[in-house]
C-alpha cells in the first residue's frame, strides 16, 4: 500500500499545532540575547480534546464534537505532565480474578490506569510510594507461543502498602521514564 | 527582494501598530542563498529565505504579535504554512519544520544570528533527517468480525455450544459467560499479536519511531473500529515502498485495517530543544 496525503484537515492540524516541532517550548525564548516569540501552542493546545475545549473546531466537525461532549465527563484529571502513557491491565485478585484493561499514565507523582468506560480508576499509586519493580514470568500457554518475547510483560509493584500486578506491553519504556524520575531505589527489574 | 512591499488585509492593519519587525519562521534549510519564494504564505504573506553561511530560515516578516487562535482563518492558515513547507521540501530536500504561528521578535539580522550560534546543531539536524520524512501509520480492528473469526478457529466452540444447550439454566450461563471470556481473551492477544507484528515491521524498517498516544483524530472511515495501534516513524525514502508492502499484509488480515499516511516534514523527530531554551 502506499502512504496518503489526503487525510482530514485535523491530522494536519495534529502535526501543526498539537505536536509543534522546532521553537515551541515556551511562551518567550531568550537566544543569546535575543527575545524571540515561540508561541507556546503546545502550552494552549495540549491535545485535540483541548482544541475542542477552545472552540477551535466549532464549525469543523460535529461528529468529533459529540463524541467528546459524550466522553468529557468520563476523562481522568491529570496532576501534572502526563509523562509516559500506555494501553495496559491490572490484575484484579478479590471480586473477580482476572486482568482489567485500561489506560496507564505515568506522570512525575503517580500511577494510575484509567478505564475509560465505564469510567473507573482502577488504580492510583503514588511514585514516591513505590519499593522495587519485579518482572514475573507468565507460563500460561498463550505466552509460550511464538511471540512470548515481543509480548506484554507482567510486573509486580512492590509498594508501601502492598504490592499491584500489571500486564503491560511497552514495559521497557515504562521503566526508562519511571527511572528518570531519579528514584534509584527502584532497581532495574529482574 | 519584495520584503516591506507586502499587502496587509484590514486586520493586519489593525494589528500592524508596530510594524513589520516580527519574522514568522516556517523552517531552517540547507541553502546558501537568498531566495524570494512568492506571496505563498499564512495571509498570503510573501516568504523569503534568511540565509548565514550554508543555512537559510524560510521566513515571512509580519508584526511581533501572535494570529489569534480562535479567528476562523485558523484552519487556512495552517493550511498555508504546510503548503510553504511542502514548496520548501520540494526545492531543498530536508527541513527542520517549525509549529504553526511561531514568530521571531527581530529583523532578518536577528534571524541570521540565531542561524549563525546555532549553526552546527541545526546542521547536525538536518544531516540526520536528510533523505528521511515522516509517516503515520494507524492499526484500527473491528473487534466484532475478529471475535467472530476468533470462535470459528476455536475447536471448543462446537461443543461448548451442544454442552451449554444440554446444561441447566444456572450452569448454562455460567458456562456461556466463562465461553465469552474466553472468546474476549482470545481476541485481545490476537489484537496484541498483530500490533506487536506490525511494530516490529515499522520499527525495522524507520529510522526512528514512536508511539504515540491515544489523543490524535480518527478518520470517518475507521469511526466504528477501534485503534489499537498509533505509530509515527521516520523513514527513508528508499524504503517506503518495502514499509508499504508490509503493511499491505496487515491490512489484508481479516479483521484489521491499516492507515498508513505521509509523507510529511519530520515533525515529530527534531531535536532542538537544548539551543531553543
Amino acid at each position: 500500500m502506499r502512504p496518503e496525503r489526503d487525510t482530514p484537515l485535523v491530522d494536519l492540524l495534529d502535526r501543526l499545532l498539537v505536536r509543534g516541532a522546532v521553537l515551541s517550548a515556551d511562551l518567550i525564548i531568550t537566544v543569546g540575547g535575543v527575545p524571540l516569540i515561540g508561541l507556546s501552542l503546545r502550552a494552549l493546545i495540549a491535545s485535540m480534546e483541548t482544541m475542542l475545549d477552545y472552540g477551535l473546531m466549532e464549525d469543523w466537525d460535529k461528529s468529533t464534537r459529540e463524541w467528546y461532549s459524550s466522553r468529557s465527563i468520563q476523562k481522568p484529571i491529570p496532576e501534572g505532565e502526563v509523562l509516559f502513557q500506555s494501553f495496559g491491565y491490572l490484575w484484579s485478585g478479590s471480586e473477580i480474578h482476572g486482568w482489567r484493561p485500561g489506560v496507564l499514565y505515568l506522570t512525575e507523582n503517580r500511577i494510575v490506569i484509567w478505564r475509560r468506560n465505564p469510567p473507573d480508576m482502577l488504580m492510583d499509586l503514588p511514585v514516591s510510594s513505590i519499593l522495587c519493580l519485579e518482572k514475573e514470568i507468565d507460563i500460561s500457554p498463550r505466552m509460550l507461543s511464538d511471540d512470548a518475547s515481543e509480548g506484554p510483560q507482567i510486573i509486580n509493584i512492590k509498594h508501601r502498602d502492598g504490592t499491584v500486578r500489571i500486564r503491560l506491553r511497552e514495559y521497557d519504556e515504562f521503566y526508562r521514564v519511571l527511572g528518570r524520575l531519579s528514584f534509584p531505589r527502584i532497581a532495574a527489574p529482574t | 527582494m519584495n520584503r516591506g512591499g507586502i499587502s496587509l488585509t484590514a486586520a493586519d492593519e489593525m494589528g500592524s501598530s508596530q510594524g513589520d519587525d516580527g519574522r514568522y519562521l516556517y523552517a531552517v534549510v540547507l541553502a546558501s542563498e537568498a531566495k524570494d519564494l512568492g506571496e505563498i504564505g499564512v495571509d498570503k504573506r510573501c516568504v523569503y529565505m534568511v540565509p548565514s553561511g550554508n543555512l537559510a530560515a524560510v521566513v515571512h516578516a509580519c508584526p511581533p504579535s501572535p494570529y489569534d487562535l480562535k479567528a476562523e482563518a485558523v484552519h487556512e492558515r495552517v493550511l498555508e504554512h504546510s503548503y510553504v513547507l511542502d514548496v520548501a521540501t520540494v526545492l531543498f530536500g530536508t527541513v527542520l519544520p517549525f509549529s504553526f504561528n511561531v514568530i521571531v521578535r527581530g529583523s532578518d539580522q536577528t534571524v541570521e544570528d540565531w542561524l549563525s550560534k546555532n549553526r552546527s546543531q541545526l546542521r547536525d539536524q538536518l544531516f540526520r533527517l536528510k533523505g528521511h520524512s515522516e509517516y503515520s501509520v494507524q492499526l484500527y480492528c473491528d473487534e466484532e468480525a475478529l471475535r467472530t473469526r476468533v470462535a470459528i478457529i476455536d475447536e471448543d466452540t462446537v461443543d461448548q455450544n451442544k454442552v451449554i444447550e444440554n446444561a441447566t439454566r444456572g450452569s448454562a450461563y455460567l458456562r456461556k459467560r466463562g465461553f465469552e471470556l474466553k472468546i474476549k481473551d482470545a481476541v485481545s492477544m490476537e489484537i496484541s499479536k498483530v500490533a506487536d507484528e506490525m511494530t516490529n515491521h515499522v520499527r525495522s524498517i524507520s529510522l526512528e519511531m514512536k508511539v504515540e498516544g491515544g489523543s490524535s483524530s480518527v478518520p470517518e472511515q475507521y469511526k466504528k473500529m477501534r485503534r489499537v495501534a498509533n505509530l509515527t516513524c521516520l523513514v527513508d525514502a528508499d524504503k517506503i515502498g518495502m514499509l508499504g508492502s508490509a503493511l499491505d499484509h496487515i491490512n489484508h488480515m481479516d479483521g484489521f485495517s491499516v492507515r498508513f499516511s505521509g509523507p510529511w516534514a519530520p515533525f515529530s523527530f527534531v531535536r532542538l530543544k537544548e539551543i531553543m531554551q
